[in-house]
């Protein structure tokens, strides 16, 4: 199966270094392949450096494909980390 | 930030002292541009040459996950959390599947590819924002780095050396023993910086803002680093060597001094009391009270209790803590903060989805927070309560703006009480407190300290929020390093309120630990002060070297010129 979906990134600072490095820990327990597409990029979502090389900001909304068996519980949990905001530094 | 001398060929560099101490050594230089090595393999050496990589990979991350272990044994999440970051760095697919790729086509070794994939991604990030926050990479591929040569790092440190290098990673001075290393100088790095920190933890001295590359052609032969006053004495002349061992000796000579003075009360020059509370996070922080002969607790962080197990702690554990603390400390005060979430502290709700604010320094934090989560508020309470008969057990409420607050928990109280009555439990009536830290109670806190039995004035909160600035913000932490008239002007009135109705104050927060601060808030007639346990001998002695009368005069002088 596969799902594509638009999704706002909340978090106060974008995707940095932790929320890339959470959704990388997510998707390692996951069989889907993952990826984000944002001003005509795209990277494998495993990838903390290729999420980072996107500079996603703050209210950027960004394409999520997910496809595998899984995909469904995997959009579910990406999507619940970009509309996490984690706790800056 | 530079002065040079030239005396022989002594010379001597200012920068700005991070962590105190005096240390004499040999340099030892810690480039993190080290010379990368470039060969050229065969192609039986690639094979290896991957394998040196996977293996460098491998140790790196058991590094990390040591350090992790340890970390979450002390309690620091959050560093357990950056940690983290790391282990997924290094764990990239798209990286590792790179470098190896790179390795097969270039031939080339390890630390050329890898340096060339990484340097690529970094390249390829031009936000200024985003440059700042992935700064944790170049920490990653050192450590990668230093598992590809392991026999060069370790050994070529020498014992007692001064590690000279223009930046240094926090996971660095973490690991490094005191006895190999006795000082830091550095190039960057900044007085509040997880280096910093660390350092002072560890009682390291560290000296920063020293140009590093002004020594690259300079042989030196051993060197002083001069803690206290920022100094950085390369090939010290004879005489200023032994002038620095007797310094080292004396300094080490005022802190067994330092430590002589827990026996003694606090009093300044002239004789005042003042009274030293600690300021504890745990359980197992109570022993300060006994180690540095406080008065008692002056703040129990509550919210800490959160912190060490993630989750809401049971009423049984909440209950077992608070009255483990209370039987310890016999009849000294206790005063328990209720949970004080929000602001800066919103990473505990790190899981809840629904826990968003744009603007969290401004929204529903403390006393708000559980005036909204009313249960959560009544379970700790009743905790409090049932605790309350074992010792000497106040309550204090944090962040405090409106008095409607106030009869919130003095209602939910009553509420408790009499159902702890009802059900046979035996409880006792405890005093109620404010946190003085938000302006809009701060202004009329005649007002609002008649509704309370005592008050505690939080300083870094209310000076953040009188000035209008975020102390974590380098472009306005300036208004942090002095006194504000406002801020002077504003704490004069919540003592003298304190005094005229005879409700006690107790301060609390950072501003103690600027010893800039200690004469005017004992002018302003501060008397009661929590401090944690890190800084207290030494706020201590800065305290009996005061002269009260007088700082109360300076502080009028202040006062009235200004008016």
């Amino acid at each position: 199966m596969k799902i594509v979906k638009k999704v706002k990134v909340k978090n106060k600072f974008g995707l940095h270094i932790r929320p890339a490095a959470a959704i990388a820990k997510i998707l390692q327990s996951k069989k889907s392949s993952v990826f984000f597409t944002y001003k005509n990029d795209t990277v494998n979502a495993r990838s903390v450096m290729g999420i980072l090389s996107l500079v996603i900001k703050k209210n950027s909304i960004i394409s999520v494909s997910v496809e595998g068996v899984d995909a469904e519980i995997t959009m579910k949990e990406v999507t619940e980390v970009l509309n996490k905001c984690f706790e800056e530094e | 930030m530079l002065r040079r001398r030239i005396n022989k060929k002594q010379i001597i560099l200012q920068g700005i002292s991070i962590s105190k101490g005096i240390a004499i050594g040999k340099p030892f230089f810690l480039f993190q541009k080290k010379n990368v090595p470039n060969q050229t393999l065969s192609e039986q050496e690639v094979l290896e040459e991957i394998e040196r990589y996977r293996g460098a990979l491998k140790k790196s991350k058991e590094d990390l996950k040591y350090l992790q272990r340890r970390f979450i044994k002390d309690g620091a999440f959050v560093v357990a959390d950056i940690l983290d970051a790391h282990l997924e760095i290094l764990q990239d697919p798209v990286i590792t599947e790179l470098v190896e790729k790179n390795i097969r086509k270039t031939h080339k070794n390890t630390e050329v590819v890898f340096q060339q994939v990484i340097g690529e991604y970094k390249l390829s990030i031009k936000d200024k924002f985003f440059k700042e926050r992935i700064k944790d990479i170049t920490d990653v591929s050192w450590r990668v780095f230093s598992h590809l040569n392991p026999i060069k790092e370790s050994l070529e440190v020498e014992k007692n050396c001064i590690i000279i290098a223009n930046e240094i990673n926090p996971s660095d001075v973490f690991e490094i023993k005191n006895k190999i290393v006795s000082a830091f100088i550095t190039d960057k790095v900044g007085y509040s910086s997880h280096v910093g920190i660390i350092a002072r933890a560890k009682g390291i001295p560290f000296i920063a803002k020293i140009d590093i590359n002004l020594l690259n052609n300079v042989e030196i032969e051993n060197l002083i680093v001069d803690g206290i006053s920022g100094i950085v004495i390369i090939n010290p002349t004879l005489k200023n060597l032994e002038k620095y061992k007797k310094l080292k000796i004396n300094f080490f000579k005022f802190y067994v001094e330092l430590k002589k003075q827990i026996d003694f009360l606090t009093k300044t020059k002239d004789g005042k009391d003042i009274k030293i509370f600690s300021t504890i996070e745990s359980l197992k922080d109570v022993d300060f009270v006994f180690k540095y002969k406080t008065e008692g607790i002056g703040l129990f962080r509550s919210e800490y209790l959160f912190f060490q197990d993630r989750k809401i702690p049971s009423e049984k554990k909440q209950f077992y803590v608070y009255k483990e603390i209370a039987k310890k400390l016999k009849n000294k005060p206790f005063i328990i903060r209720l949970f004080d979430f929000g602001g800066d502290k919103d990473f505990l709700f790190k899981e809840k989805k629904d826990f968003f604010e744009i603007n969290p320094m401004l929204g529903c934090r403390g006393i708000r927070y559980l005036i909204k989560n009313e249960d959560l508020l009544k379970i700790q309470l009743k905790a409090i309560l049932k605790a309350s008969i074992h010792g000497n057990i106040k309550i204090l409420i944090p962040f405090v703006s409106n008095l409607s607050e106030i009869s919130f928990v003095k209602d939910k109280i009553k509420e408790v009480m009499s159902e702890l009555k009802d059900a046979n439990i035996p409880c006792k009536k405890v005093l109620i407190g404010m946190m003085m830290e938000v302006p809009s109670a701060a202004i009329i806190s005649n007002i609002f300290i008649k509704e309370v039995d005592f008050c505690s004035v939080g300083t870094n909160d209310l000076m953040q929020y009188i000035m209008a600035a975020d102390r974590a913000n380098n472009d306005v932490n300036v208004f942090f390093d002095s006194l504000d008239y406002s801020i002077l002007k504003l704490l004069k009135e919540i003592v003298d309120n304190s005094n005229f109705y005879g409700k006690p104050l107790i301060l609390c927060g950072e501003m103690m630990l600027n010893p800039k601060f200690i004469e005017l808030l004992i002018g302003l007639g501060i008397r009661n002060i929590s401090l944690s346990a890190r800084q207290m001998l030494e706020i201590k002695y800065l305290i009996m070297k005061i002269n009260a009368s007088l700082a109360e005069k300076k502080v009028k002088k202040i006062l009235t010129f200004l008016n």
